[in-house]
């Protein structure tokens, strides 16, 4: 028996979603924007996006659904590139303080304004309010996304 | 620092895209439907959504954008399982078609119906109208993406 349509509809919108989110990671990959990769520049978006000056490697690594090694891995990169301070939390053998810097802040920016022409260029076609309605139903499904059990 | 209005649309666009791809991708991974990790699960779709048409492993490869080596291993590993096949090229030598057997169609209707109960709840609330407009957008960039020119 096939599916039922509405959930090919999810499926449709997840595989437009998997495709997209595949073809703007390689494209920034190339790019490099303010020398960091999409890894790289997802923590720092993390910071910005939610304003948050301080989080710990272990939060960071559960938001980002990462192990804590290899989110470890991200941060000694951002941090040799002073775009955040890391500091060894008391009575914790592992876990981090993480601080965006002023340079980590300045280095989000240019990255956003360093793919501004090529963003524009593919969202040309677009209206705000079109782009404005698809972040609204995406953040709707991913919060209740977030909420199911299991998460 | 705040981002501008341009900033944050975009900013917010991407990000959702990219947390709900990661959201997605661990919750296959957790649930395993029909025995299927994610990438075995987006190669089947991609089969089911180009109507089972034979593609060659350099098209496949392309598709995913990923190293043929890597689609060698998904390839080998869902042949192994008989969910596809690997038929020479008669007409081409050098091409081997990979095709989606019955039983691997099975298996993915299969995987839908395991994550079905999950798909549900992530519509409610959102209006066939925004969907709609959602799932356009998303083709709209995707397209785009798709046929802007390597950097």
């Amino acid at each position: 028996m096939m599916p039922q349509t509405r959930d090919l509809t999810v499926l449709h919108l997840f595989t437009e979603i998997a495709i997209v989110e595949h073809l703007l990671r390689n494209r920034h990959d190339s790019f490099k924007p303010a020398n960091m990769t999409t890894a790289q520049f997802g923590v720092l978006n993390h910071f910005v996006r939610n304003k948050l000056d301080e989080a710990t490697l272990s939060m960071l690594a559960w938001s980002f659904q990462d192990d804590e090694d290899y989110m470890r891995g991200k941060l000694l990169q951002l941090s040799e590139l002073t775009y955040i301070e890391t500091s060894a939390i008391d009575g914790s053998n592992s876990d981090l303080t993480v601080k965006i810097t002023k340079s980590g802040h300045l280095a989000h920016a240019r990255a956003l304004e360093d793919v501004r022409p090529d963003v524009e260029s593919f969202l040309v076609d677009l209206s705000s309010t079109e782009l404005e309605t698809t972040v609204r139903v995406l953040q709707e499904i991913r919060r209740t996304l977030d909420n199911l059990p299991d998460r | 620092m705040t981002l501008n209005r341009w900033q944050d649309t975009v900013v917010n666009l991407f990000s959702e895209i990219a947390i709900l791809e990661t959201l997605v991708k661990t919750r296959i991974n957790d649930r395993r439907p029909s025995g299927l990790d994610e990438n075995h699960f987006a190669m089947l779709n991609h089969m089911v959504r180009t109507e089972g048409r034979g593609e060659t492993k350099a098209a496949l490869s392309w598709n995913f954008e990923d190293m043929c080596d890597n689609i060698d291993t998904e390839i080998e590993a869902l042949a192994a399982n008989n969910l596809i096949v690997i038929r020479p090229d008669l007409a081409n030598n050098s091409q081997d078609h990979v095709m989606l057997t019955p039983e691997g169609h099975d298996a993915y209707i299969s995987a839908i119906k395991t994550l079905s109960p999950d798909f549900e709840s992530l519509l409610s609330g959102i209006t066939i109208e925004d969907l709609d407009k959602t799932m356009v957008t998303l083709r709209e960039i995707r397209r785009t993406l798709d046929n802007l020119p390597d950097e």
